[in-house]
């Protein structure tokens, strides 16, 4: 096997959001195939082993698990050879991937170093505060985040975070005991943001929200709408201790699809204390209302309490889900979010998100970029919230074009 | 023992500042590699540990395997080049540890140095790595350990 001819590690770089007297139109970069602010790696006949790929029969499977095999990262994860065999069928010729790095998480691998420190931060309007303290959480993923507990702080925050290289942010909170954010005192506040920094991107996560209120979200100028969708009413009850109905996702999903933001609903597999329960109802939900992207994430154990313990979701399983969704949602961007187990678990899963045709990967494990050229899959480098960038400015009808302000890097 | 707002320091290690990584030279020319109380406080509560194999010949400040915890993923740089002979499996079992006793249980690796004498130069001990780990949390903000 050739070695491969990129270089490591790489970083994606990024400016300050302008204000909106400063700002210029987007403009389009001269490779109509690549995006400004992404370093992209571009397979050439001397680091991808497509063709052989291509040639080998009746045993793709096979094949594939020796292309990772070679790659030192993923030195000891186990695949299952019918499974990446079938993907390989499935899948067919791939196009390009996106590996996101928001920094949520200060984040370096041996292929790509720490990208843009405080390009994309995530922002808690409660701090750590969250009354419906889910199982798999208990308010642990708020409290890394930055808090904005008033709409002056919310302000101040996002001003600071422009300053020190901002291109956008997370805004989400910690819910009630209805799994409502409680955003209205903040929706002028996000409108004046989105007033004075309308390149700085704002990916809201809604938890449940009914017409209204997806409308007041609409008009203050966010982004990107996420959510969670779960399919399993005992998930709802006994992980999130709630009572409200796997209806009521749904209709939340069909509220924010009705408004013109961009809706990027997220599915957490194994989110039934590690074991898939909902998410192929989930799964149907989302086929019924045509979002803009689809993230999967992994439940995560590492936060469970002691006494109602999750374990890590299968990576198989995972993977098979991977290529289910991949089937059942052709033509929608589909993309592995931050929030995964870490270790092997997480080399496994990244490595079943590539080869099912997954559309981008957050936080990718290490060996992923390598992996990726192996397979022919030209890949960049992008320091934003995976929600965001899909969807967004970056896409559109004639080719991918570039939110102002982000540098591209030539292969 | 020196305590550095709040960071012990222990004065028979030798440190990698930069990378805030200790190496403790064994009476067998062995050494043995953990995370600095300061790195672990910076990067929170540790959710896993997952190094290269045992085998593995990683040089000087190259990965030997990935710490991860809730707002950082990173890797844990060899202080001088060798062969990783021993990870740490109860750190890997409870990365938890690794924050809560970082120079005992909460070891990460040990290695074989290939040149312990030519390599080591730059690693830091004492006073002078007391003063250059003031110097950086001074240069970050750092508050200081909990």
């Amino acid at each position: 096997m050739d070695s491969l001819k990129l270089a490591y590690p790489v970083c994606c770089q990024s400016q300050t959001p302008r204000r909106a007297d400063e700002r210029s139109v987007i403009r389009r970069t001269s490779d109509p195939n690549l995006a400004e602010g992404a370093s992209l790696f571009r397979p050439t006949k001397a680091n991808t082993d497509l063709d052989t790929l291509n040639d080998f029969g009746s045993k793709p499977g096979r094949y594939c698990l020796k292309l990772v095999a070679g790659i030192e990262p993923l030195e000891g994860i186990v695949l299952d050879a019918a499974l990446v065999g079938e993907m390989r069928r499935a899948v067919g010729t791939m196009n390009g991937i996106d590996f996101y790095t928001p920094s949520f998480k200060s984040y370096a691998t041996s292929e790509i170093s720490s990208c843009g420190k405080s390009a994309w931060p995530a922002v808690s309007i409660t701090g750590p505060d969250c009354k419906l303290q889910c199982d798999h959480c208990k308010g642990r993923i708020l409290a890394s985040m930055i808090p904005a507990r008033t709409p002056e702080d919310l302000w101040r925050v996002a001003n600071q975070q422009i300053e020190h290289g901002a291109r956008g942010m997370l805004l989400t909170g910690g819910s009630n005991h209805r799994n409502e954010v409680e955003y209205d005192p903040y929706y002028s506040t996000i409108r004046r943001i989105k007033d004075v920094f309308p390149e700085f991107g704002i990916a809201l996560h809604t938890a449940l929200v009914n017409g209204d209120g997806a409308r007041r979200m609409e008009e203050s100028g966010i982004d990107t709408a996420m959510m969670d969708v779960i399919g399993a009413q005992e998930t709802v009850t006994q992980v999130y201790h709630l009572k409200r109905s796997v209806d009521d996702f749904e209709r939340t999903l069909e509220n924010l699809v009705a408004t013109r933001l961009k809706v990027v609903p997220h599915i957490v597999l194994g989110l039934h204390y590690g074991r898939f329960l909902g998410e192929r109802v989930a799964l149907e939900i989302l086929r019924r209302h045509t979002p803009s992207a689809v993230v999967l994430v992994v439940a995560m154990p590492f936060y469970a309490p002691a006494h109602r313990p999750f374990g890590v979701p299968d990576s198989l399983e995972v993977g098979r889900f991977f290529l289910d969704a991949r089937q059942a949602l052709p033509d929608i961007p589909l993309l592995l979010g931050c929030a995964r187990p870490a270790g092997q678990a997480k080399a496994e899963i990244d490595a079943y998100a590539l080869m099912a045709g997954l559309n981008g990967i957050a936080h990718p494990a290490d060996g992923m970029v390598e992996l990726a050229a192996r397979l022919g899959r030209k890949a960049r480098i992008v320091s934003a919230c995976c929600s965001m960038a899909v969807g967004g400015e970056m896409v559109t009808e004639s080719g991918l074009w570039a939110k102002s302000g982000a540098l591209s890097i030539p292969a | 023992m020196a305590l550095v707002r709040g960071c012990n320091f222990p004065d028979d290690l030798y440190y990698n500042v930069g990378e805030n990584v200790w190496v403790r030279r064994e009476s067998d020319g062995t050494v043995t590699i953990g995370m600095t109380p300061y790195g672990c406080a910076l990067s929170g509560e540790i959710v896993a540990w997952t190094a290269k194999k045992v085998g593995r010949t990683v040089d000087q400040n190259k990965s030997t395997g990935t710490v991860e915890s809730g707002k950082w993923v990173g890797p844990v740089k060899a202080p001088v080049s060798g062969e990783i002979i021993a990870v740490n499996e109860a750190a890997v079992a409870v990365p938890g540890t690794i924050n809560t006793d970082p120079y005992g249980a909460g070891w990460l690796a040990r290695m074989k140095p290939s040149d312990w004498a030519g390599e080591s130069g730059p690693l830091l001990s004492g006073q002078a790595a007391f003063e250059a780990f003031e110097a950086k949390m001074q240069t970050e903000g750092f508050a200081g350990c909990a």
